[in-house]
């Protein structure tokens, strides 16, 4: 009896494992894990469309479809990329999860920077909870809105795909923007980012849904989402017939001749491995030298280690997850990827301390040896402080970045003083108390205050009102702010304040400055409040090599009396005329400015006292050498029995 | 008249000894101050206006010992009263002949001298092991290393001179 219900026990046990088994097995798609090979994936697919209604089934792309029966739609890579590659799984990664406010935002990164020089706006936006950006809610933008105007940059996926209740038609319209697979992934030459009928492009026009298709090489996209009314169903033929007809045209796709096969199936050039071109879309940097003004690529050095053989993605490394190694010193402790610890600086130079295996040297990587270099300075700078960046200037450099300044996107403004105005490279103290090479950028914007905090006002009311206020002023062709006066200022906040729409004590946040209006109408400036505060993020790259790191000269390189290290001038930005002026680097570092001074002049004197002491030291050994013979002498006349004098 | 000249040199040296050993003692005292403080009651590195003390004090320090080496080597010479039973030793294992004579040791002197020559050989390594960590020779885990060199020879060295000081006010008050 006793031994029956043993058995069975035993029975439903195994049962509900192999369930189990079977479950976790099926959510594994045929991409979702690999088989161990390194060869290059072949794809060879059927491409689908998403269906106009989200339950429905895919919808399979045939390109000799009859337009007048069906509409000819954009294939979607979640439903075609999907079919082998979870994609609620990948969603989840990094570059695709700043909506998820449970995902932990980690060190500070650069934020996306909305800027308006006809309203004095420069503010740092982010979905992500760092210190000193703004959530795009708070000043009023949608998830919609923001991915129209900075999802030219971004792969797709995070606001791009939330539901936006205040605009489901218009959503309907232009789709969603999923994950766009093949900004990172696609092999072949014709991937169009920036494209004058790419990925940016498409974007700004409001084609979410066809944007992916659009860039690819596969198929060509006309026309704009944006152009048509809410009413307008892309899925309909009737309705996508009558819209060719108007003037605005509707987004019509049209696939390139022979992509396809005799199975109706579509080669990609699918790379595992995103080439670091690929990245430099959304991630190249242009440090704007003071002197010249020099702006062309063959004048810049790239990445050390890119130019070393790697690319991006050899350290910047993830899963299916897409939780992509950000690579900073103390990314293991928030990020679950496994390999965070040994992909930073110091985990593949120095090897990973609690690592079972031998990690250093990872990738031919050298381990440095810091001859001369006293050891606090690992306990006080990171890695990048002496290595990343361009070298520091006596003024940081007015640096352009893609996600700022839509770099690689048609209609650039090319002009250096293009806003938003990024300073680098500024060494200043970040969370852990390192100092590090960071960019920075003063905000600027319009907003009320809440207690200690500043809230910005929401951008269709500072659009409306200060646009207004500001009419008469002239607006330089470069994109640089206008010359505004504290007169400027009181005005913009008076009519803010009376126009109603505000409720609060109104604000104007610009160049480390509060400005704001007391109860005679006078205007005051407040200095160090907190939200005026520069939003600065670290630089990883370009790292340099050692033989052009800071100190390989001498200490003087960082320890001098005019040393840009500590000695720099950081240009402190802000549409205000009277009110720029720079500051100094040692003034975002914690140390006091007088210390940082009498410490590098003491090393004028530094070469005199290794003289001295080392002189010193020589007479010492000189007189221990002398005195020493002499005792030797003695003791040897005396082991000699002859009568002993003094030692 | 050239005696007199003799014993007016003679007390401008001693004069001069006991200000560069004064100095030296004040030296002693700041860079123990501002090397321990910080590591012993803080718990840190030896940073800010400290380092700049230290390493100001650190150059006439080292002047000071250098000097006092020179001018103090001759009167710490070690002599047969300075250790009559090392002598005896060395007597009873070679077997030589004995002086006749049992000195009795000075043992404060001795001291002294054996505490003098020991500041001066910690000195070295106390002294180089920071200067040369300032020369492009040596890579991160040797510069630990020598910072470890000179962190330890320093808290002997400091019971060494603490020791020397303390023989050297015993004697005088003895006189």
């Amino acid at each position: 009896m006793k031994k029956g219900l043993i058995l069975k026990g035993f029975l439903c046990l195994l049962i509900l494992c192999i369930a189990v088994g079977v479950a976790q097995a099926q959510q594994k798609l045929l991409g979702d894990e690999s088989d161990g090979s390194r060869a290059h994936p072949n794809h060879r697919l059927r491409l689908f469309a998403e269906p106009a209604e989200e339950d429905a089934l895919p919808i399979e792309i045939d390109p000799d479809i009859d337009t007048t029966e069906e509409v000819l739609l954009p294939f979607s890579t979640r439903r075609t990329c999907g079919v082998c590659h979870s994609y609620e799984i990948i969603k989840g990664g990094w570059h695709f999860n700043s909506v998820d406010p449970n995902v932990n935002p980690g060190r500070p990164g650069q934020p996306w920077i909305y800027v308006d020089a006809r309203t004095g706006t420069q503010i740092p936006l982010s979905y992500r909870s760092w210190p000193g950006v703004y959530k795009p809610g708070q000043f009023g933008l949608s998830d919609r809105q923001f991915t129209k105007i900075f999802g030219r940059q971004m792969p797709g996926g995070g606001p791009g795909i939330t539901d936006d209740p205040d605009q489901v038609m218009r959503q309907y319209v232009s789709g969603k923007l999923e994950i766009n697979c093949l900004c990172c992934h696609n092999g072949d030459p014709r991937q169009d980012q920036g494209g004058t009928n790419g990925y940016a492009v498409q974007v700004s026009r409001g084609n979410f849904r066809w944007a992916a298709a659009a860039s690819s090489g596969l198929a060509m996209v006309t026309g704009s989402a944006d152009d048509m009314d809410v009413m307008y169903d892309p899925f309909d033929p009737f309705s996508v017939e009558t819209a060719q007809s108007g003037t605005r045209k509707p987004p019509t796709i049209t696939y390139h001749k022979y992509i396809f096969d005799y199975e109706n199936t579509v080669f990609f050039n699918i790379l595992r491995e995103a080439p670091a071109h690929q990245c430099y879309f959304c991630h190249s940097n242009l440090y704007i030298d003071n002197s010249s003004e020099r702006t062309e690529k063959w004048a810049e050095d790239e990445d050390i280690h890119l130019k070393a053989g790697l690319t991006c993605v050899d350290c910047h490394r993830n899963g299916i997850d897409h939780n992509i190694i950000r690579g900073y010193a103390g990314e293991e402790e928030k990020s679950d990827n496994e390999m965070a610890a040994v992909s930073s600086c110091e985990g593949c130079h120095l090897g990973e301390h609690s690592a079972t295996e031998p990690t250093a040297g990872r990738l031919s990587a050298p381990v440095p040896e810091h001859r001369g270099l006293p050891p606090v300075h690992f306990e006080r700078l990171t890695c990048t402080a002496c290595h990343s960046g361009p070298w520091p200037a006596d003024r940081t450099h007015l640096t352009k970045t893609s996600m700022a300044h839509r770099l690689g996107t048609p209609n650039v403004n090319k002009a250096p003083e293009m806003l938003p105005h990024i300073a680098s490279v500024v060494f200043a103290q970040q969370a852990d108390g390192k100092i590090a090479p960071h960019k920075l950028v003063w905000p600027a914007f319009w907003g009320v205050l809440q207690g200690e905090n500043v809230m910005p006002v929401e951008l269709e009311t500072v659009t409306k009102v200060i646009e207004d206020v500001l009419s008469n002023e002239e607006f330089p062709s470069s994109g640089d702010w206008p010359d505004l006066t504290n007169d400027h200022i009181g005005k913009g906040l008076s009519a803010l304040a009376s126009g109603g729409s505000v409720d609060g004590k109104v604000v104007y946040v610009a160049g480390g400055r509060l400005y704001s209006l007391d109860d005679s109408g006078q205007l005051n400036e407040k200095m160090d409040h907190p939200a005026a505060k520069p939003y600065m993020w670290p630089i990883g790259h370009d790292v340099r090599p050692a033989s052009q790191s800071l100190g390989i000269r001498y200490c003087t390189d960082c320890h001098g009396t005019k040393a840009p290290f500590f000695f720099g001038n950081v240009a402190v930005d802000t549409p205000v005329a009277a009110a720029r002026e720079s500051k100094k680097m040692v003034e975002f570092q914690d140390i006091s400015p007088s210390y940082a001074w009498a410490f590098a002049f003491s090393f004028v004197f530094r070469p005199w006292m290794k003289m001295v002491v080392l002189a010193c030291c020589a007479v010492m050994a000189f007189v221990l050498l002398l005195y020493g013979l002499k005792a030797l002498g003695c003791a040897v006349k005396t082991l000699a029995g002859e009568k002993s004098g003094s030692y | 008249m050239s005696k007199s000249k003799s014993i007016r040199k003679h007390s401008l040296v001693v004069n001069l000894r006991m200000l560069v050993y004064l100095l030296a003692l004040v030296c002693f005292v700041v860079l123990a101050l501002t090397g321990f403080y910080p590591v012993l009651v803080l718990g840190e590195h030896i940073s800010g206006y400290l380092v700049m003390l230290h390493a100001t004090f650190a150059p006439v320090f080292a002047i000071c010992l250098a000097v006092l080496a020179v001018m103090w080597a001759g009167n710490c010479r070690f002599t047969a009263g300075d250790w009559p039973w090392f002598e005896r030793l060395v007597q009873r294992i070679t077997a030589a002949k004995s002086a006749g004579k049992t000195t009795q040791g000075k043992s404060s002197a001795f001291g002294q001298k054996i505490t003098f020559w020991l500041i001066i050989f910690l000195a070295l390594p106390l002294a180089l092991s920071i200067v040369l960590s300032m020369f492009p020779l040596f890579g991160t885990h040797w510069q630990e290393l020598l910072l470890g060199l000179h962190r330890y020879t320093a808290y002997v060295f400091s019971v060494v001179v603490i020791l020397h000081t303390f023989l050297l006010i015993q004697t005088t008050a003895k006189k």
